[in-house]
């Protein structure tokens, strides 16, 4: 399996999600649901 | 001797019992039967999920009957009725990797999450004994909302796994098995909690009566917690005290109402990282009870350009969701219907 080997980067290294914005609304409302493992495979 | 290291025997042992499995699971078993108040909302806590055999992904099914009199719905929410199970929370004590939040995902998200990774994969959801269409594009309530309609009897199941996503086949199972559920590594401690939510979670039901009551019309709504075990055969004690650990946490923003180039939205942890989810939508503001949250809408034109940047680098460059989705889409070989918009959720996954 392919991942993001977020374990394996240098102290002080920054990961984040951005994205433009094209809509404007008071009610605009975003979810992110991150799917991350320990262990097993990736020990 | 350390828990990953494995003599040599012990390994080829692992692999002889590896190359048996055949990937076929044993079938739903109940664990729990409860009964829930959707009148005024509700958490519903099991007892500690026993581990018989290790656990390879859990089902709720959710059972009851709304009545709608006096006026329709004035809108009902695209994520009806699966929204009113506003949170799924899984909570455990590994006996390596200490206290750990397994699940945290609202209801609506988690009944459409697996289908996004095969064609058979997400909830059920059957209304008057008829089977709701699949989340598509648009998504739309399967739930009328209407008096004429009424009354809806909902019998819906969501599907929890536990481990990744890696296919339906025998070979994939292998690999998911890393992650199931142990005794050895649990123990009692798996504690699974539903906040259930009241009339608003299906929208703004201004001016009609809204009446919840058991499936059928008798008693009360019902949940019913099911687990799937897995059997590992010759390969059972193989992850004894190193089954990893599968973490599906779901975040709710509301700071990005305004236009905006390449803004942050969330920091990411550093973890082994599978997959990221973005829902991006309209929230429901009318008849809103405290605590709910209810999307009027769901919409791929409020985000673009959405990637993983390390420090100033994209680990997969992105400048065109719709894209990104499409060739998500054809990854895993699932449906994605017709391209009209607003359609319903994007998905990144990123790869080394």
């Amino acid at each position: 399996m392919t991942a993001l080997r977020g374990d394996q980067l240098d102290p002080g290294t920054q990961l984040d999600l951005v994205s433009n914005v094209l809509t404007a609304s008071a009610n605009n409302r975003q979810t992110i649901v991150a799917e991350t493992v320990i262990g097993g495979l990736y020990s | 001797m350390q828990p990953n290291n494995i003599s040599a025997q012990q390994a080829l042992q692992a692999l002889d019992a590896s190359n048996s499995l055949v990937g076929r699971n044993q079938g739903p078993e109940l664990l729990n039967s409860s009964t829930v108040d959707l009148t005024n909302g509700a958490t519903v806590t099991p007892n500690f999920l026993a581990i018989r055999r290790p656990i390879a992904e859990l089902l709720i099914r959710l059972r009851f009957r709304v009545a709608v009199t006096v006026a329709n719905y004035v809108a009902v929410g695209c994520e009806a009725p699966q929204n009113i199970l506003q949170r799924i929370i899984l909570t455990g004590s590994h006996a390596q990797y200490g206290s750990q939040t397994l699940f945290n995902m609202t209801g609506a998200t988690a009944f459409l999450y697996p289908s996004l990774f095969s064609a058979r994969g997400g909830g059920s959801l059957l209304i008057n004994d008829v089977l709701a269409s699949r989340p598509g594009q648009p998504i739309t309530s399967s739930f009328l909302g209407t008096t004429a309609g009424s009354p809806y009897d909902v019998d819906m199941t969501f599907r929890l796994p536990m481990a990744p996503f890696v296919g339906i086949g025998s070979q994939s199972k292998k690999q998911a098995a890393a992650f199931w559920l142990q005794a050895a590594d649990w123990g009692d401690s798996l504690q699974l909690s539903m906040l259930f939510g009241d009339k608003s979670s299906l929208g703004n039901s201004t001016g009609s009566t809204v009446t919840f009551s058991g499936y059928g019309g008798t008693g009360n709504p019902t949940v019913d917690v099911f687990a799937v075990y897995g059997l590992l055969g010759g390969l059972r004690d193989a992850f004894n005290g190193r089954g990893g650990v599968c973490i599906r946490n779901e975040t709710i923003m509301n700071a990005f109402t305004a236009l905006a180039t390449g803004t942050k939205l969330q920091s990411l942890q550093k973890r082994v990282t599978l997959n990221l989810l973005v829902k991006s939508g309209l929230l429901e503001t009318t008849l809103q009870s405290a605590g709910i949250t209810t999307f009027a809408s769901l919409s791929d034109r409020q985000l673009d350009a959405t990637q993983v940047i390390q420090d100033s680098k994209a680990i997969r460059p992105n400048v065109a969701n719709i894209v990104a989705k499409d060739w998500m889409a054809n990854q895993f070989g699932v449906d994605n219907p017709a391209r009209l918009l607003p359609d319903v959720v994007r998905r990144q996954r990123a790869t080394r």
